[in-house]
């Protein structure tokens, strides 16, 4: 059996996620990018409630590699961004944005 | 009416507020609250527990230290026989720390001990054919190495402490290479020299053990074929076996109810715990000094985990690590009380308004205080009461990297950064609950700095300006003018702070420095290294209780201050870096907001509770 599911939903607010929530599943959540928009991309450990968590938001489900193709393109946007920085700039924001491996 | 003292002899409190602390256990009482009448009950059960910093197994642990002074030293984190690692993590009831390595990184090894006075020794220096007679001590700071075991040896079982320890069993490879080797030898040590004591009743490896030197007790294991209960020619060989030793002899004791090898031991002779064994089951049997029940289970089956602690004790047991398989770094808390425990977690709180990061931010988890950022640099003010936030008046000069202090309606706004070049800033604002209003200018400019305390007594710190360099000086607010404060030992940017201005700390910083320093109102002093040094994070409380969480690139990782030092805590549920904290909170409820890139999403982190267990008492 798989140890996580990949899915995206957007994160609305309070109770989206609970502390019961962490207690009863893996769950990390990671900014992605879909086109021009940006997308709330989570790896939910695969149980029973984690599956649940993610059909009651009204998540999409994903592989791991469109999860990872969604987080991979919001840290290129990141590094774009800073690429385009004057020194002054990138000096202010700290170091240039590295890659992100989901689990 | 039957007048219950008149038939039992004892009166039934009535009481406008339940109980609530394990004293209320076994007290029958009656809840104006509810109307009803109500006891306070034990329960046994595991809950969650801060991850280890790494997944292991196959290490050694301190099986008879308390439940709050834990090791978990060596081990694997390939599962399999061919790495092994010298890390060792301590574990203090709330979390796990790093601490020094061991001389010599080997997995199958195995210990027991105090925090202060432990010995490990034996296992397998990969490849697997190289069996170690290596011993080693911990002193509470550092490895030292000890007289050699008699035997090379793997997965051997440990009683007592480095000055008083008996060891048994193990995978003895020299005596008997590729036989299966399980030995039923038994050594002791004194701290300088081994000697021979008589053999326990049956050859065993991977066997949970509990005790001391004189009154230890040794349970399941893989047992050797054909040797005792053990059958003669099996591929997998577990035993419910258990013994105990005095020092001198061994007596065969009660069975546990489940078989297993790969079983992590707990306790002392009279109160043990066999947790968990080969293939990662979830059984948790009680030893009390005369039989094996079987208790709550595991959240998660494992085997050849890192465990402490008494059951029965106040501070209960705990296991980290271990192998389900995969590795695991979760750590479960044992706790047979009166007291339920709930773990600590982070939450999705309501959203901002407007993402934003390089934004700053101040408060409480349940009156936070959001305001400017970028992108678009924005000087937009949000106010959170706990489940939502609120627009407010918006800052006179829009900017980000700034830092500010204070209460949800007494805040300061100071320093950050505008482009053009040279875009950074010296104006302060204050915040009165409604509007900002321009006070006295920092001396000077600075930019992505750190903060703490109250309008009436903040303190600004580290940071850079336009000239890229780092800032030495900390600047005092007293509600009107700025004076210099104590220089720091540490000049970096992107720290966090947390605090008041006499008891601030300022954690982490550029280059992933795991730096903490603490503040008492005039100097600066070195605190307690992080575990994982970052920078860009946020934190909440004070120097003698702090949160510090999140981080470049982008961490969920969070770590609780205790005033001394760093241990793990649950990690936050998304990643977040440049983002803000509840600077003034605790470090127990804290709030996180906003965070790279633009982000909107805030978190809520509650450190673990615990709530009496009261059972109504019905008629029927």
């Amino acid at each position: 059996m798989a140890l996580f599911i990949y899915g995206v939903a957007a994160n609305t607010g309070k109770g989206f996620f609970t502390h019961e929530d962490r207690r009863n599943f893996f769950l990390r959540g990671y900014t992605g990018k879909d086109g021009d928009d940006y997308v709330d991309v989570w790896v939910i450990g695969a149980n029973e409630r984690g599956a649940c968590w993610l059909a009651d938001r009204n998540g999409t489900e994903k592989t791991k590699s469109e999860a990872q193709t969604l987080v991979t393109a919001a840290v290129t946007a990141a590094q774009n961004e800073w690429d385009g920085l004057s020194d002054e700039q990138k000096a202010l924001r700290g170091p240039r944005p590295t890659a992100i491996s989901i689990p | 009416m039957t007048d219950y003292k008149a038939i039992h002899g004892k009166k039934i409190k009535f009481l406008t507020t339940d109980l609530s602390t394990a004293e209320g256990e076994g007290e029958v009482f009656y809840s104006d609250t509810d109307k009803d009448f109500k006891v306070g009950v034990t329960t046994a059960a595991w809950s969650a527990g801060p991850a280890m910093l790494a997944g292991k197994t196959e290490g050694g642990s301190l099986p008879t230290s308390p439940s709050t002074a834990g090791l978990a030293g060596g081990g694997s984190t390939g599962g399999d026989w061919t790495t092994a690692v010298n890390t060792t993590y301590s574990w203090n009831g709330s979390g796990w720390s790093s601490e020094p390595n061991m001389n010599v990184a080997r997995l199958g090894i195995r210990g027991n001990g105090t925090s202060t006075s432990a010995l490990f020794l034996g296992g397998v220096r990969p490849p697997v054919s190289t069996y170690s007679n290596e011993s080693e001590s911990w002193n509470g700071s550092s490895w030292t190495a000890e007289t050699a075991h008699p035997q090379a040896i793997s997965q051997s079982s440990v009683a007592g402490t480095e000055t008083a320890a008996v060891v048994a069993g193990g995978y003895d490879y020299v005596a008997a290479p590729g036989t299966g080797g399980r030995t039923r030898e038994t050594f002791e040590y004194d701290g300088s020299s081994w000697t021979t004591g008589n053999n326990k009743p049956f050859g065993a490896s991977n066997m949970g053990s509990a005790g001391v030197q004189t009154a230890s007790i040794f349970f399941g294991g893989f047992g050797q074929p054909g040797d005792g209960t053990a059958p003669s020619s099996p591929s997998s060989n577990p035993l419910s076996s258990a013994e105990e030793y005095d020092g001198t002899n061994w007596t065969t004791v009660g069975s546990l109810n489940t078989a297993r090898y790969g079983v992590t031991g707990s306790g002392v002779q009279s109160d043990a715990g066999a947790i968990g064994g080969y293939p990662a089951i979830t059984n948790f049997e009680r030893w009390d000094g005369s039989s094996w029940t079987n208790s709550s289970t595991l959240g998660t089956g494992r085997q050849t985990g890192f465990a402490g602690g008494s059951p029965a004790s106040t501070d209960g047991a705990f296991i980290g690590g271990g192998q389900t398989p995969p590795i695991v770094a979760t750590t479960e808390k044992f706790h047979s009380s009166a007291l339920a425990y709930t773990a600590a977690a982070w939450a999705s709180g309501g959203n901002l308004n407007t993402g934003r990061h390089n934004l700053g931010g101040t408060g409480t988890q349940t009156a936070g205080l959001a305001f400017a950022g970028t992108p678009p640099v924005t000087g937009k003010t949000e106010e959170y009461d706990g489940s939502s936030w609120t627009e407010s008046g918006d800052l006179n000069t829009t900017r980000d990297a700034l830092h500010g202090f204070g209460t949800q309606t007494a805040a300061v706004g100071a320093g950050g950064y505008k482009s053009p070049s040279p875009g950074f800033k010296a104006e302060v604002e204050e915040y009165d609950g409604s509007s900002w209003t321009e006070v006295n200018n920092l001396p000077a400019t600075r930019g992505q700095h750190a903060a703490a305390g109250t309008l009436t007594a903040g303190i600004v710190f580290r940071g850079h300006d336009a000239s890229d360099a780092n800032i030495e000086n900390t600047q005092e607010y007293d509600g009107t003018n700025w004076t210099a404060g104590g220089a720091m030992n540490v000049n970096t940017r992107y720290s966090s702070g947390a605090g008041t201005q006499t008891t601030a700390i300022a954690i982490g910083g550029e280059d992933d420095t795991d730096s903490t320093e603490e503040y008492d109102g005039s100097s600066w002093t070195n605190g307690g290294n992080l575990n994982t040094g970052r920078h860009s994070a946020a934190a909440s409380g004070t120097s003698a209780a702090a949160l510090y969480f999140g981080g470049n690139p982008n961490r969920t990782t969070t770590e609780g201050y205790d005033g001394t030092s760093w241990s793990t805590r649950p990690a936050m549920g998304t990643g977040r870096e440049d983002m803000a904290g509840s600077t003034i909170g605790t470090s127990v409820l804290a709030l996180q907001f906003g965070g790279s890139p633009g982000a909107n999403t805030t978190q809520e982190f509650t450190g673990e509770t615990t709530a009496l267990n009261l059972k109504t008492i019905t008629d029927s």
